[in-house]
């Protein structure tokens, strides 16, 4: 599995296990700040929108602020 | 429902342009508007919104130009019960030749309610009205024929421009060459949402900021000069003859008193002072010109919130060339980015970080000096104290 595939990953299993605690909706930000450790910030923030490019994640927005969510949740 | 709307119909009377007249136009070709005034009808009964918002937001591979809104009868008004907003991004100075405006209108009629907003208040073409299915059939059409989405949610909302140097003697840059570069530099921005929150780039050419830059936008550049201002005392006579009070309408005007009219000559005596407020080129356009050492302000934080204060920008760089390719003003642009990215919270615009944080910590952020025309009014309050 090449890095950006593990990344993407990553992220997906975050949703997963964070949308098991009531919110299903989040701001790349609360992503960003939990994963930052392990990886660098743009390299998440791409991530994120690789995939919802594919379809593992979903944009969601009020038209003023946007938030992801994976499409079971949508 | 019947189809009864007295309070909407209310709208029709007066002798003003009436929207509801053109809904019941768009009405007879479209079953989504009928619905619609019935809607509005509703909320004027009941006083409140009968629209739910937040939800769907692009077409594919775009996070942003899609504004999701759905009706909260559904059963009731099935013709709106999606009825989403799709902003179109607009040309630099909002020039269009016919050809293109009939383009967007029968693309939209044909897959959407017909409606339209030329301009919303981010600039761009609003296209009022599109169910779920049609937005990819609308999008790709646009695309095809030039167009493409503008901003909405966390990203870099559709650069703006004033006319500029295309219809206005007083630019003192090419907003519409520098908009139209930065848009297509920051195509990522503009469609993928990345930031805390949104922001905006506005350009005006000159002081008058015919596109509120300067209470609009979070990195707003205005057109302004380093020398003087250019005065013609043939067409100052000309003024005078025609009996146009120059004294009284003009000289005693100047906020800071750097103009005079000296035994029938108009003369910038104190050109240190001059604000470049404008008001002496918009009495006597054919007299008085900006100088010829162009360029602009860059100013940042402005925002307009409906529920707390709007704020006005703040000077950030006194003046700066504007020439392409605009690597300095790129780079400044993105060091703030990087900063309100990083330090950002959640829905916090560039404005109110700097309020938090302080002028001086955003100041070293980005690798800017701080000058004295950062301060507001500095001969009223030399000690302005930032955070």
């Amino acid at each position: 599995m090449s890095n950006d595939e593990e990344l993407k990953q990553k992220v997906i299993e975050w949703f997963q296990k964070h949308s098991k605690e009531g919110h299903t909706k989040f701001y790349m930000k609360d992503v960003v700040h939990d994963l930052c450790g392990q990886y660098e910030k743009r390299a998440i923030q791409k991530a994120m929108n690789d995939c919802t490019v594919d379809g593992t994640l979903k944009y969601w927005s009020t038209g003023s602020s946007t938030m992801f969510c994976l499409p079971e949740n949508f | 429902m019947e189809d009864k709307t007295p309070m909407v119909d209310e709208l029709e009377k007066g002798p003003w342009p009436s929207y509801v007249k053109e809904l019941k136009r768009a009405a007879k070709k479209h079953d989504s508007v009928k619905d619609l005034i019935k809607v509005q009808e509703r909320s004027f009964q009941r006083k409140m919104t009968q629209w739910k918002h937040g939800g769907i937001v692009g077409v594919k591979g775009y996070g942003g130009g899609v504004i999701g809104r759905y009706v909260q009868n559904p059963e009731e008004f099935p013709n709106v019960a999606a009825f989403h907003t799709m902003r179109v991004n607009h040309p630099s100075g909002w020039f269009y030749d016919t050809k293109a405006l009939r383009t967007i209108c029968d693309i939209w009629d044909k897959h959407g309610s017909g409606m339209t907003n030329f301009h919303g208040s981010t600039g761009d073409i609003i296209l009022l009205g599109c169910t779920t299915e049609e937005l990819q059939p609308t999008f790709d059409e646009l695309s095809e024929h030039g167009f493409d989405l503008g901003g909405s949610g966390s990203d870099l909302r559709s650069p703006t421009a004033c006319v500029g140097p295309g219809r206005c003697e007083w630019a003192c840059f090419d907003t519409l060459g520098l908009i139209y570069d930065i848009t297509k530099t920051y195509q990522m921005e503009l469609h993928r949402p990345p930031y805390p929150y949104k922001t905006k780039i506005k350009a005006s050419g000159c002081p008058n900021d015919c596109v509120a830059a300067i209470a609009r936008s979070d990195f707003s550049l205005i057109g302004t000069w380093r020398d003087n201002l250019r005065i013609d005392q043939n067409a100052v006579k000309e003024y005078a003859d025609k009996k146009f009070d120059i004294q009284r309408l003009v000289v005693a005007k100047c906020p800071t008193e750097a103009i005079e009219l000296v035994k029938g000559k108009l003369e910038l005596t104190h050109p240190e002072d001059c604000v470049r407020c404008m008001h002496c080129i918009n009495l006597m356009p054919k007299a008085i010109r900006p100088g010829v050492d162009t360029g602009a302000t860059i100013l940042v934080g402005a925002k307009a919130p409906i529920i707390h204060g709007a704020v006005l920008s703040t000077v950030l760089i006194p003046f700066i060339k504007v020439q392409p390719p605009y690597t300095e003003i790129k780079q400044l642009w993105e060091k703030i980015m990087e900063w309100w990215d990083e330090n950002g919270k959640t829905r916090e615009r560039l404005a109110e970080l700097i309020d938090r944080m302080g002028m001086p910590a955003f100041l070293k952020a980005i690798d800017v000096e701080p000058c004295p025309q950062m301060v507001n009014t500095p001969r009223a309050n030399p000690y302005f104290f930032w955070g």
